[in-house]
């Protein structure tokens, strides 16, 4: 059965199109909500709403561009929703922002488990602008618009979760890298 | 091998096709919470049904209350009409004519046909009554010539149409006429008195009295040869006065005499009084000079009166003389006839209030509920379906009101508390390494990290467990209190001092306790509340009713019913359906 047929039976509500189309995108989209989430559980939460309102909306869905691409949207931005608010983290103030850092390191060194825990621990604006601008490709434009603030905040919070990330894997591989002036 | 990347390359080479399978347990909650949205759509649909029931309830209590108070009225109306109809409906001039006839014939065949006297005359008054509609005034219309009797009916038809005690004056004036025809005719002379004592306060409200039907009273009375007939009519000339009739005849006179009539009936009233306390001869010349006073007062006042009023005065003034002899027995008799009249008015009157006190009732009731579901789901955790549950069994009590809408069926309402519970057999449960959610259950501070997991799969569902040091086998217990007002409707099979009847309804439930805990042999704790409970639920309420009335208005109760649930949870019931058997038992009071 195609994706096609798929989103048209689930549009027709159907339970058994409804579970295939969630196979089909459960690991991947669980994947982006734990890049967004502080911790496995919210992760989850943010998961099982996400997909409730894919199926809830998924009648809006034209099939105009990809289907991965919509639904992710929905699932980064509901991933997004509780910190919109605004109020449960500080208004961080603009710095300047620093060159790209470069790192020289042993990639076999560094699992995929310890980069997603730093991810997770970095404070939730961080976090979620260093997701959205690297790891999924958003602009800063579309990022300040998503999050309600400035693309300067954006950007100054990209350049400090960046120094964060980096300071920590030194930390983890031990000061092996060699300083990216050289 | 190493690389010189700058910190976007790695994050963005290492999470490229970063993917990690989720639990299952979150499809479950999403086809859950999908299939949810349907489910949703019925709460209205009982939210509407609820309604329609308290509006049908309402308004079956308004229309009864309405509907009762016409049936009163109705009674009262066949009451009087029963006596009444036997006669065909004459114009008021010819049934007076008629009447009048009537009683001239009667009384010369017989005082004791009296009784039969009242009903003529009685039928012919109440004639008039219905044809003119006109309020107080058309009651007014009674004959003079009626025997006293007659006036008694009349009067206290009216009385009880005020007062409601429709069953007392019917049965007063059968028992009345009856013993009237066993007492000899001297005796039944007297009675006319003792119905004027008896009536006179009743009929004080009708003032008006056509004179001229005094005037043929007398007439009558000079016709009959009996001293017994001038006796009668003597009393009534007095509650003639009281009673109004001035539609009967066309005298426009006799209103303005009411005045004065009035006037007379309060002499009246003291001679007659006199009459009672004075024996014998004394009562017969005080009988005759009233009736002559009478008969001159309101000859003076009234032109129009005939001339043939003396005549008749002169002649029963002398049969009254004559009569002295009988009256001595008859006064004993009076005293007799009209402590019978009072103590049958006292007891309608309790037979009455009796009826209406019966209406309401209080009930306090008992009952040990005994839980349980026809399904064999977990509304907490999927992973519990399988668990055998054991059920408690709690106690409900509360009180209740029952309002009688008719004799077969009541309506009732109240207020029970009570506590349903249930135990997960064969979990597992362990300090978790952090704060876990699971199921349906919002964990409390304590319980958060408390896990839990059916035996059944606890190796499965265990992801964390390598670390646990301790685990607990044992139960898992879920606790729901609930606030209960049943609406509810009765029908009486039987009725009788021992009494049989089916109930059904709705309860509306308040949930005000819920708890989810955990215990092993060696220790319990709380895991926290149960997110999917609904505030507030229904059950559908059916049931068999004894009572045993014990004493006057106290009942002993005892009702069990099965009370199933309907929308206890609002999501993820997990397929468990509860429902519970209430055993009610309980006292009641009436009244």
């Amino acid at each position: 059965m195609g994706l096609e047929q798929l989103i048209t039976d689930c549009k027709k509500n159907d339970a058994k199109a409804q579970e295939q189309l969630y196979r089909l995108f459960s690991a991947k989209f669980f994947g982006v909500c734990l890049k967004y989430s502080v911790n496995y559980a919210e992760a989850e939460d943010n998961l099982q709403d996400g997909f409730i309102i894919i199926f809830k909306k998924i009648d809006q869905f034209n099939f105009k561009g990809s289907f991965e691409g919509w639904a992710k949207r929905i699932m980064v931005n509901n991933a997004l929703q509780k910190y919109r608010s605004g109020v449960r983290f500080l208004e961080i103030v603009n710095e300047d922002i620093q060159e790209e850092e470069t790192l020289e390191l042993d990639d076999d060194n560094i699992s995929l488990e310890f980069l997603m825990s730093i991810i997770q621990e970095l404070p939730d604006r961080y976090r979620l602008v260093f997701n959205l601008y690297v790891l999924d490709g958003y602009s800063h434009k579309e990022i300040s618009e998503m999050l309600e603030i400035t693309t300067g905040t954006t950007k100054s919070n990209l350049a400090r979760a960046r120094a964060i990330l980096k300071e920590k894997i030194d930390l983890h591989t031990g000061k092996k890298i060699v300083p990216s002036a050289k | 091998m190493s690389d010189k990347k700058n910190i976007d390359r790695l994050f963005q080479e290492k999470f490229k096709d970063f993917e990690v399978e989720p639990n299952e347990q979150i499809w479950i909650n999403i086809d859950v919470a999908l299939r949810e949205k349907k489910k949703r759509r019925i709460i209205p649909i009982w939210f509407k049904l609820t309604g329609i029931a308290a509006g049908l309830i309402l308004g079956f209590f308004a229309f009864n209350f309405l509907f009762n108070d016409t049936t009163l009225v109705e009674e009262n109306q066949v009451v009087i009409g029963n006596e009444k109809q036997p006669k065909g409906n004459n114009l008021i001039e010819s049934s007076e004519d008629e009447s009048v006839v009537n009683t001239g014939n009667k009384t010369k065949t017989n005082n004791t046909d009296n009784s039969d006297n009242t009903i003529n005359s009685s039928k012919t008054n109440q004639k008039p009554n219905g044809i003119n509609d006109s309020a107080s005034e058309n009651n007014n219309a009674i004959v003079n010539q009626t025997p006293s009797q007659k006036n008694k009916k009349i009067n206290s038809g009216i009385s009880t149409k005020e007062d409601n005690a429709v069953a007392n004056t019917s049965t007063k004036v059968e028992k009345s006429s009856v013993k009237k025809k066993t007492i000899k005719n001297s005796i039944t002379s007297q009675d006319p008195e003792s119905a004027v004592v008896t009536t006179v306060s009743k009929t004080r409200k009708n003032q008006k009295t056509s004179i001229e039907t005094d005037a043929e009273n007398i007439n009558s009375i000079a016709n009959s040869e009996k001293n017994n007939a001038v006796a009668n009519h003597n009393p009534k000339a007095g509650k003639n006065k009281k009673t109004p009739v001035n539609n009967n005849k066309k005298d426009i006179n006799s209103v303005t005499k009411s005045e004065e009539n009035n006037a007379l009936a309060v002499e009246d009233e003291e001679n007659l009084k006199d009459n009672n306390s004075s024996k014998k001869n004394l009562t017969n010349e005080n009988k005759s000079n009233t009736s002559i006073a009478l008969n001159e007062k309101t000859s003076d006042k009234q032109n129009e009166i005939k001339t043939d009023n003396f005549l008749p005065v002169d002649a029963t003034t002398e049969k009254n003389l004559i009569k002295k002899d009988s009256t001595a027995l008859a006064v004993v008799e009076q005293n007799a006839l009209e402590e019978l009249l009072k103590k049958n008015e006292k007891e309608e009157e309790k037979k009455i209030a009796e009826a209406k006190m019966n209406r309401w009732q209080i009930t306090s009731n008992v009952a040990p509920i005994y839980f349980s579901s026809t399904a064999n789901g977990s509304p907490i955790d999927a992973q519990f379906a399988e668990n055998s549950k054991s059920y408690e069994n709690n106690l409900s009590f509360g009180v209740g009101v029952n309002y009688a809408v008719n004799k077969k069926i009541s309506v009732r309402t109240g207020v029970n508390k009570f506590t349903l519970g249930y135990s997960t057999n064969d979990v597992v449960f362990f300090a978790a390494m952090d704060e876990v959610s699971f199921g349906n259950v919002s964990s409390s501070a304590a319980g958060s990290t408390i896990q839990v997991v059916s035996q059944n799969n606890s190796e499965a569902l265990r992801p964390f467990s390598n670390g646990i040091q301790n685990t607990n086998e044992g139960i898992m217990t879920q606790r729901m209190g609930y606030l209960e007002v049943p609406v509810e409707m009765s029908y009486k099979l039987i009725d009788k001092k021992f009494g049989v009847n089916v109930i059904g309804g709705l309860s509306t439930l308040f949930l005000n306790e819920n708890e989810v805990s955990v215990s092993s042999s060696t220790m319990s704790a709380s895991l926290g509340k149960a997110k999917n409970l609904n505030d507030i639920h229904f059950s559908t309420n059916v049931g068999l009713g004894f009572k045993y009335r014990f004493w006057k208005s106290f009942e002993a109760n005892f009702e069990p019913m099965f009370k199933y649930q309907i929308n206890t949870f609002n999501k993820d019931a997990g397929n468990f359906k509860p429902y519970f058997i209430g055993l009610y038992s309980g006292v009641s009071f009436n009244f």
